[in-house]
């Protein structure tokens, strides 16, 4: 690594100011900027550290909203009975994140920043139509999560500025949610093929809200709004749930490297698809 | 270069470092305070060799700069014995046979100190998932696993006798 200068702001104000500076770039849990750094894909003159202001670590409901600060760590996210309840697949898929001490470090922020197309909180957080708040030296805005997704590695955040706070608003009651992915072992760094689902059924059986989200599969994470339509609006069964299945494998456009070629991944989202869907709808597949 | 003046308190001694901004936690605890049961196994957070508790928490102190950890509480495994009396984690590891080169053990043990210290009687799914993010390439974990049912039970007796 090369020389560098380290700045620990005790507000988001004093961050924002240091930011402002060429060369001065954001860490938070540093569990992608550390390895980055050291093989050379990430560069700063200055490394402004975020994960000590207070006022960035939350979970909370705000206007109907959850709210999430951008600082929050993993672990934060599966301690979170507010998540557990309005949001489990995001509790679920932060568990999975690394091992307990990535998810000691690692922050929900630095994941969405980070923008890897394998990006585990990724798909969820485009299943629940996620908006982030930004704020920088110039003020704030509000971007969609799938508008600020650009490609691998690359999103719509200015140099400057910080991802202050993710927000949705919490699943129904009634839904249910799942996250499933397939990769090459526990505690590794990148998904094979990663699946976000949320099901809500009606009294009558019938598919009230639906979502499908894949990640790793494409140069970002993607709904998969085809799939959704498929079953909107119609009573659920295995039918049209492997229909479902096939327009999720149609909408992936997935790559060949070394952890799986494109068809495997293309089957695997398949499966996914059909096996998480029919266990959020009681029809017994189980999970392995 | 740039440095970065850290204080902090490892194993309860309070320490001011002044060192590299770029290095992390896992090089100032060997470099400047000479601490090295905190192993070296791919710096980049996968092997867990490296695990020290900060402020309580296991973390990889291979992906924590020295300036993140101003302020801060660090444990090591040198912190865990109490005088000359290993600490039951570090007793019931050499008893249940879970050491063979020893290289993450330090890491394990820490990972268990913690896990122990949120759910006193661990089940096997819950201590397979406190140790993850520790990888052994000698044991195969069983050991490891019994080691660390073994110490949550003398944990468990010293606690009644108290
Ligand atoms: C062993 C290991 C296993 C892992 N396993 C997984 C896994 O299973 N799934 C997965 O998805 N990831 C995994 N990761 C990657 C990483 O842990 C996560 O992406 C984590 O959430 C990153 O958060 P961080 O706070 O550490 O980010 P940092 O490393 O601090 O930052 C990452 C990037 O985001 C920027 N940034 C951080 N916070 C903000 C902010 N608030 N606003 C704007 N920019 C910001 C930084 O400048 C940097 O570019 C793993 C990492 C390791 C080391
Ligand atoms: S040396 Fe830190 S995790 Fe391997
Ligand atoms: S005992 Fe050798 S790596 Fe675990």
């Amino acid at each position: 690594m090369q020389s560098l200068e380290f700045k620990s702001p005790g507000s988001i104000q004093e961050a924002c100011r240091l930011l402002d500076a060429t060369g001065s770039r954001p860490i938070a849990g540093g569990t992608d900027v550390i390895p980055q750094m050291r093989d050379g894909r990430f560069q700063a003159g200055t490394l402004v550290d975020i994960s000590r202001i207070p006022d960035l670590s939350y979970v909370k409901q705000i206007n109907g909203e959850i709210a999430i600060g951008s600082t929050t760590t993993h672990t934060m996210i599966v301690d979170s009975p507010l998540i557990q309840a309005r949001a489990r697949f995001l509790a679920e898929v932060s568990g999975i994140v690394g091992g307990v001490q990535t998810q000691n470090r690692g922050t929900l922020g630095g994941n969405i920043a980070n923008a890897s197309p394998a990006g585990d909180t990724l798909p969820v957080l485009l299943a629940l139509d996620a908006t982030l708040d930004l704020v920088s030296q110039s003020g704030e805005r509000s971007l969609a999560l799938a508008d600020f997704l650009r490609g691998p590695g690359r999103t719509a955040i200015l140099s400057g500025e910080i991802i202050r706070q993710v927000r949705f608003a919490p699943l129904a009651q009634g839904a249910q949610s799942l996250f499933l992915r397939l990769g090459n072992r526990k505690g590794m760094l990148i998904s094979v093929v990663s699946v976000a689902l949320v099901l809500e059924l009606d009294a009558a059986g019938r598919v009230r809200d639906c979502r499908i989200a894949l990640g790793a599969v494409a140069p970002t994470p993607i709904r998969c709004r085809e799939a959704e339509a498929i079953l909107l609006g119609r009573p659920v069964d295995a039918g049209l749930i492997e229909n479902a299945a096939a327009a999720a494998e149609a909408a992936s456009r997935p790559i060949d490297d070394v952890r799986a070629s494109a068809a495997y991944r293309r089957h695997i989202v398949r499966v996914l698809v059909r096996r998480g869907l029919k266990q959020l709808a009681g029809l017994g597949e189980a999970t392995s | 270069m740039n440095e970065v003046t850290v204080t902090l308190t490892v194993n309860g001694q309070a320490h001011t470092v002044t060192t590299a901004a770029q290095k992390t936690l896992l090089y100032l605890l060997r470099d400047d305070l000479h601490l090295y049961g905190t192993k070296d196994g791919c710096r980049e957070g996968e092997c867990g060799a490296c695990t020290v508790l900060l402020d309580g928490r296991p973390v990889n102190a291979c992906l924590v700069l020295a300036g993140q950890a101003d302020g801060r509480e660090v444990v090591t495994i040198e912190g865990l014995a109490a005088d000359d009396r290993l600490h039951p984690l570090q007793h019931a590891f050499i008893q249940a046979g879970a050491v063979q080169c020893g290289f993450c053990t330090p890491g394990l043990i820490l990972s268990s100190v913690a896990l122990l210290e949120q759910h006193p009687h661990p089940d096997d799914q819950q201590i397979r998932r406190a140790l993850t993010g520790n990888l052994c390439r000698c044991t195969g974990y069983t050991k490891i696993i019994e080691a660390v049912k073994l110490a949550a039970g003398e944990m468990a007796m010293e606690v009644e006798h108290d």
